[in-house]
């Protein structure tokens, strides 16, 4: 036996010695890559230009930023355009109509006179009679961070649509990883996620929190990523660029508040003064974690919402209570931890706060040293909120909803308009 | 080549069968550990097979645990045939799944989800038993395997145009052979 013992051993392992050396035990690895990009539809600015009007109504889809004026609500269709809807019975709202106005974000109003960005351009439209709109200026330039990059620039022509696009491709493992861009579209991929986001929002001059857009007397307000544009629209039909200032990185929303701008940026809350309204100075600072972070105000008290995932950087999720007494010194009060709070607005002691997946927050902020929830309605990523005249209009992936918050111990849901 | 390995196991199958119908048959148990042996460093494994001899031949289902670079536990059914005049040697052929116990997990900073997914198990070898015409038996096997491991790597994307989502619409898909070389000392009984 032990013959046989010695010679399959030896035989063992010159087996294992030829099969290593053969290259038989290579491992072999393939890899394919599946993406998405969206391929733009373009049209000529002559089409798009003329199609600026009161058109059919069409369904929401991915709203954005709103706007109450009178019993109407106009409400962003990010990038498409703009939807107007009669509110005239909270309970019961009607889809009316549909401005086509691609690369349009933000809205804000003074007024009959609704301006908004279309791309690079701001546009200003005569909404005295809201079913039957009509461009009164265009303005040229105002916005030239609004381009998509990959594309040549050719005035002649407005990208309308986007339309998504799969595709997959084989690498062996051995190669690199996924080109940044492919085909005519544009590949979306982490590297450059959160370059270009977009905020959704709110309007201005109520209790927006989202917005970029403010109107103050007769001077409009646009923050960028990094810059605060002064329009003088002290003739609404007429808008004209009256100054531009550099403020940094980070800049994401714009909420006015008396001789008051309250700027929120990745790094913190900023407050400017417009008592000179074309050259507002910065008067106080508070600064915070990298995060996303919207902010409302009233004369003592600012909060302001931090959220990270998505674009945003950062971990934290809270809502900041600020004493603002001292402009030139904000002060901590209070931080209110919450899921993913985003758009935010306040009415009397009642404070609503878009948490995300969480829904819809409404707390009592009578000591802004115990705010407690009062309710919370479920909804699929609440975004934003504007609460006026007992009425809460929440804009969330689900659509828009109206709550009745006349009575705050029966504060109820009493109409939706669903995105298709 | 899957082709090929079926037909294989069906004439294994088929003549184990046919000895079947005139061989009574014997519960026979082997149980394993050893090494792999491949490109990436050697891992531990272990395996059990339990079946029926029919006379020269051996049917069984098997299952065990391999670490080689992705930790699975492979379900097979194992066919052999043993030779010489005890019976002393013995090839083998393995064909079946490897379930993945490999931890999927998620990118803190990215969000980025990885999972990771079995495949196919193969397996063929030859071995020496020490003793065996005794019921029980110390043996010596190698074989020459190979394991399909796939990872689905999903990649968190802000999407900076309309719809302007999240999304986990992208994607990498690694299929992984893994080949080694598998030196086991095992027990039989």
């Amino acid at each position: 036996m032990k013959k046989y013992f010695f010679k399959t051993v030896v035989l063992l392992l010159v087996a294992t010695m030829f099969i290593l050396q053969q290259g038989c035990i290579k491992d072999s690895c393939s890899k394919t890559h599946t993406y998405t990009y969206y391929e733009p539809v373009y049209k000529t600015m002559a089409e798009v230009r003329a199609n600026i009007k009161s058109n059919a109504p069409k369904a929401l889809v991915n709203t954005g930023k709103i706007y109450i004026r009178g019993n109407y609500i106009f409400l962003n269709e990010v990038d498409k355009g703009i939807h107007i809807i009669d509110n005239t019975n909270p309970a019961a709202p009607k889809n009316v109509s549909f401005i086509d106005l691609p690369g349009n974000v933000d809205i804000v109003a003074k007024d009959d006179m609704l301006f908004a960005d279309f791309y690079r351009e701001l546009v200003a439209i005569d909404i005295s009679d809201p079913l039957k709109v009509k461009v009164a200026k265009f303005v040229k330039g105002v916005f030239p961070e609004r381009y998509y990059y990959g594309f040549n620039a050719d005035t002649s022509k407005v990208i309308c649509d986007w339309v998504k696009k799969t595709e997959t491709v084989h690498y062996d493992c051995e190669s690199g990883n996924v080109a940044t861009f492919g085909g005519p579209g544009v590949l979306f991929n982490s590297a450059d996620a959160g370059l270009y986001k977009s905020t959704s929002g709110s309007p201005v001059g109520i209790s927006g929190s989202l917005a970029r857009f403010a109107v103050i007397n007769d001077y409009m307000y646009a923050v960028s990523s990094d810059s605060l544009r002064v329009i003088d629209v002290a003739s609404a039909a007429n808008p004209v660029v009256a100054n531009t200032m550099n403020l940094g990185w980070g800049i994401e929303t714009i909420f006015p508040f008396k001789d008051k701008l309250f700027l929120g940026s990745a790094t913190g809350m900023f407050i400017y003064s417009i008592q000179d309204p074309v050259s507002p100075v910065k008067q106080g600072t508070f600064t915070h974690v990298r995060t996303c972070d919207p902010v409302i105000a009233d004369d003592n008290v600012a909060y302001v919402t931090l959220h990270s995932g998505g674009s945003c950087s950062g971990f934290t999720n809270q809502m900041d209570v600020l004493n603002i007494t001292n402009l030139q010194s904000p002060q901590l009060i209070k931080s209110y931890p919450l899921t993913s709070p985003r758009g935010l607005s306040k009415d009397g002691n009642l404070l609503f706060v878009c948490d995300g997946d969480d829904g819809l927050k409404v707390f009592n902020a009578t000591d802004p040293l115990s705010i407690s929830l009062v309710r919370q309605f479920a909804l699929p990523e609440a975004n934003d909120v504007i609460a006026f005249n007992h009425i809460a209009l929440v804009v969330a992936k689900g659509g828009l909803y109206q709550y009745d918050y006349s009575n705050a111990a029966n504060i109820k849901l009493i109409s939706k308009i669903s995105t298709q | 080549m899957k082709k090929i390995v079926l037909f294989f196991f069906a004439i294994v199958f088929c003549t184990v069968a046919f000895a079947q119908l005139k061989k009574k048959p014997v519960f026979n148990s082997y149980t394993s550990g050893g090494v792999q042996m491949g490109q990436s460093d050697p891992s531990l494994m272990a395996e059990t097979v339990n079946g029926a001899r029919f006379g020269n031949w051996f049917a069984g289902l098997g299952t065990g645990y391999s670490s080689y670079r992705y930790r699975t536990i492979p379900l097979f059914v194992d066919a052999r045939y043993l030779f010489g005049k005890k019976k002393q040697f013995f090839i083998t052929g393995d064909i079946g799944y490897n379930c993945n116990v490999h931890a999927n997990y998620e990118e803190d900073m990215t969000f980025a989800g990885v999972k990771y997914k079995g495949g196919i198990y193969l397996n063929s070898g030859f071995g020496y038993l020490l003793q065996p015409s005794k019921k029980h038996s110390f043996y010596f096997q190698l074989d020459y395997g190979k394991k399909q491991v796939s990872k689905v790597a999903n990649e968190f994307i802000w999407i900076d145009f309309p719809p302007y989502n999240r999304s986990y619409d992208n994607y990498s898909t690694y299929k992984y052979d893994l080949k080694t070389i598998d030196i086991k000392i095992g027990f039989k009984f």
